[in-house]
């Protein structure tokens, strides 16, 4: 898979893996820390997390900016540092009591946020930038596609890997209190801490009519004796807390040490990207200092008008995609919540559980090697091994399965990142596949696709809206395929768009085309709250209906729009 | 060409500004009445009910509104320990005719509701309202 690519690209591949791993260990645990270490509510601690994804999302256009006149390399390497700052803050446990100190803490991790997030903007979308410039040769161009979808793989490794190390580490500090993980405490405190004289009797009033209705004292209660705690309920939700705290604290040092890893990796193989990290002027100003020909691209202001339009053109339908993409973290959740069966067989819960679901896919990995015909037979015996290896693991747990499982609504997201990893390498096959047959679509033809295909994704969708009609709960794997398509879809349109970004932005706006990428995809995901608010207004099918004809419309758009996206594609193609 | 991208184009934009306008409605008058009005829906709703599906969905919908009441009740109790001990008598008295309504459409939506009480998707939406009032 990477084989003729530039070395700079594994280079660029693990600082994003690390930077995208801390990233996704400290979103995981922030909501959840900001309620225990703070008492906010779901609502307040919802705001402070909006205003930073605002910050993560926009501030990449100011961060495109800077490295545009400044430098790629060094915009992404101040970048690590500032948000590295930015977690170390984080990681300070804290011990503030009273009012007054608390809000001094709270202030200061609003600060800290802004670090993370100006670091993330400075590092983000000009990593992207660089990335294209190193397929800016003629060698290399051809394969840009390509690199982008590996490059992806790399985000969706670190953000998969990385709610596991969050949650372990949190375990791990709670585990030695002789605690157990229970992520609903910090919010139930919060309830103890305070006197709550009309909730108390709404909830009598609920217990009226409903027996079993809980108080927060009960569930303290109830967990307290779980973990055999001796003092009263207080104390237990205090030290409970601050355990919790210190865990939480943990996991954002795990954060921190990830960016130096990014670090690490970015500045010391340097060597392998320095060739294409400069700006239009600096490149210009190499050529003069070396004597050489300036091969930068000067552009007419019509030609970079007319990129522009382009990006743009590109920009409000990628919009529509985040959209409905990003339903999967919403309603459709909601969907699995509500319609799909919570309750599946041993064989099927093979796939819910991580400890079966990846070595099963390591072994069919392993099959394939096993049969192809340009395996060597090293490759054949590795295989082999990896096939039983896998089939091993995934059966020692199935054995001790129980004949049924639940299964949570959230684990349905898990599903995304998985099959991206999977999918990638047969995407890029396939493309480089069609390629050698002089057959490769363009660029805005494999976006305007990824539209269609994620149009599909919804008629999965409306399909299992009607056939809910006649059952009582849903297969799961209604949504597992849905998700399955959805990534296809996405592997069509996220990197190839981000490559096309890279290929058609004028040579002097690299980085603010990246950070416009990111803008574009900040609009989706606040448009995929918007449309989501019609799930409890229309019906089901006709919510999956209008996320079909929207997308189809944005797919049908991008079509037609097609020969102004494939002129700018060919004009930077010939200008490399 | 020009005027059939134009057309699009602005269809794409225009529902983006649309949907980007849209606000939410800000709650106003007295304590509750949004969720008030909701829940006595509900209410007449449950009258009707005659399957396990229709029961599952009512369920499902008391569920959403439980939530906002209690959203709504701990945002007056914020307000409340800041008020004047004059203030506090007032947003109790009007919590009181508020937790008055709620309990006399409680009572009908429950014993609509009891004859499916056992169905699997009902009983998963009665487990999640014993919880409701202090999840978050």
């Amino acid at each position: 898979m990477l084989k003729g690519h530039p070395k700079g690209l594994l280079v660029a591949f693990f600082a994003n893996m690390g930077e995208r791993f801390s990233y996704y260990t400290m979103l995981a645990i922030f909501v959840l820390y900001l309620q225990a270490r703070f008492g906010l509510s779901a609502g307040s601690a919802g705001d402070y997390y909006g205003g930073f994804l605002f910050g993560i999302y926009f501030l990449p256009i100011l961060g495109g900016i800077i490295a545009d006149r400044w430098g790629y390399g060094r915009t992404i390497t101040w970048g690590i540092l500032i948000a590295f700052i930015g977690k170390i803050i984080l990681t300070i446990p804290g011990y503030a009591q009273g009012l007054f100190a608390m809000q001094f803490e709270l202030v200061i991790i609003v600060i800290s946020l802004f670090i993370i997030s100006l670091g993330t903007g400075l590092f983000k979308g000009n990593l992207q930038a660089l990335v294209g410039k190193l397929y800016d040769y003629p060698e290399y161009a051809p394969k840009r596609d390509n690199a982008f979808n590996i490059f992806y793989m790399g985000i969706n490794i670190g953000a998969f890997l990385a709610p596991y190390a969050a949650t372990g580490a949190v375990k791990y500090v709670l585990g030695k209190k002789g605690f157990l993980y229970e992520n609903s405490m910090p919010h139930l405190a919060n309830l103890n801490e305070k006197a709550h004289p009309f909730l108390d009797q709404m909830i009598g009033t609920v217990q009226n009519h409903f027996a079993g209705a809980l108080h927060y004292t009960d569930k303290i209660a109830a967990f307290k004796s779980q973990m055999g705690f001796g003092g009263s309920l207080t104390e237990f939700a205090s030290t409970y807390t601050s355990t919790l705290s210190v865990g939480y604290s943990t996991a954002f040092a795990i954060a921190a040490v990830a960016m130096i890893i990014s670090l690490v990796v970015f500045v010391g193989f340097k060597k392998y990207y320095k060739h294409a990290d400069l700006t239009v002027k600096q490149a210009k100003e190499k050529a003069e200092r070396e004597g050489k020909e300036d091969t930068t691209v000067t552009m007419s202001k019509e030609e970079e008008k007319k990129r522009l339009v382009a990006l743009s053109l590109v920009f409000i339908t990628v919009a529509f995609f985040w959209m409905a993409f990003h339903q999967n973290g919403f309603t459709l959740t909601i969907f699995a919540r509500d319609y799909t069966v919570s309750e599946v067989s041993a064989f099927n819960y093979l796939f819910f559980d991580l400890r079966t679901f990846i070595p099963i896919l390591a072994a069919i990995g392993a099959l394939v090697f096993m049969f192809r015909k340009a395996s060597s037979l090293k490759t054949k015996i590795i295989s082999a091994a990896v096939f039983v290896a896998g089939a091993g693991i995934a059966y020692s747990f199935y054995s001790g399965f129980e004949q049924t499982k639940n299964i949570e609504p959230e684990i349905f997201q898990s599903f995304n990142p998985i099959f991206i990893v999977v999918l990638t390498p047969v995407i890029v096959g396939f493309f480089t596949w069609l390629r050698k047959k002089g057959k490769e679509p363009s660029s805005p033809r494999k976006i305007g696709t990824g539209m269609f295909i994620t149009a599909l994704g919804f008629v999965v969708m409306m399909m299992a809206a009607f056939h809910l009609q006649s059952v009582t709960g849903l297969s799961p794997y209604w949504l597992i395929g849905t998700y399955f398509v959805l990534t296809i879809a996405e592997l069509f349109l996220s990197p190839i768009g981000i490559s096309f970004v890279a290929k058609v932005a004028p040579p002097r706006f690299s980085g603010l085309a990246q950070g416009g990428w990111l803008g574009a995809t900040a609009i989706g995901n606040l448009l995929a709250g918007l449309v989501g608010k019609l799930w409890d207004i229309v019906e089901l099918w006709q919510f999956f209906g209008l996320l079909v004809v929207l997308t189809l419309i944005s797919g049908i758009f991008i079509f037609s729009v097609i020969r102004i996206l494939e002129n700018v594609t060919k004009s930077s193609d010939q200008q490399q | 060409m020009k005027t059939r991208i134009t057309i699009i184009a602005s269809l794409l934009v225009s529902i983006l500004l649309f949907s980007g306008c849209q606000s939410e409605d800000e709650q106003q008058g007295a304590m509750l009445q949004e969720e008030i009005k909701t829940i006595q829906q509900i209410e007449e709703r449950s009258a009707n009910i005659d399957n396990p599906e229709d029961a599952f969905v009512l369920m499902r919908d008391l569920n959403q509104t439980m939530k906002d009441i209690r959203d709504q009740i701990l945002s007056v109790e914020q307000k409340y320990r800041k008020a004047s001990e004059s203030e506090k008598q007032q947003l109790k008295s009007e919590f009181q005719e508020a937790n008055t309504q709620i309990d006399q459409s409680l009572k009908v939506i429950s014993g609509n509701i009891n004859p499916y009480k056992d169905d699997e998707r009902v009983s998963k939406m009665l487990e999640k309202l014993n919880e409701i009032m202090i999840s978050k």
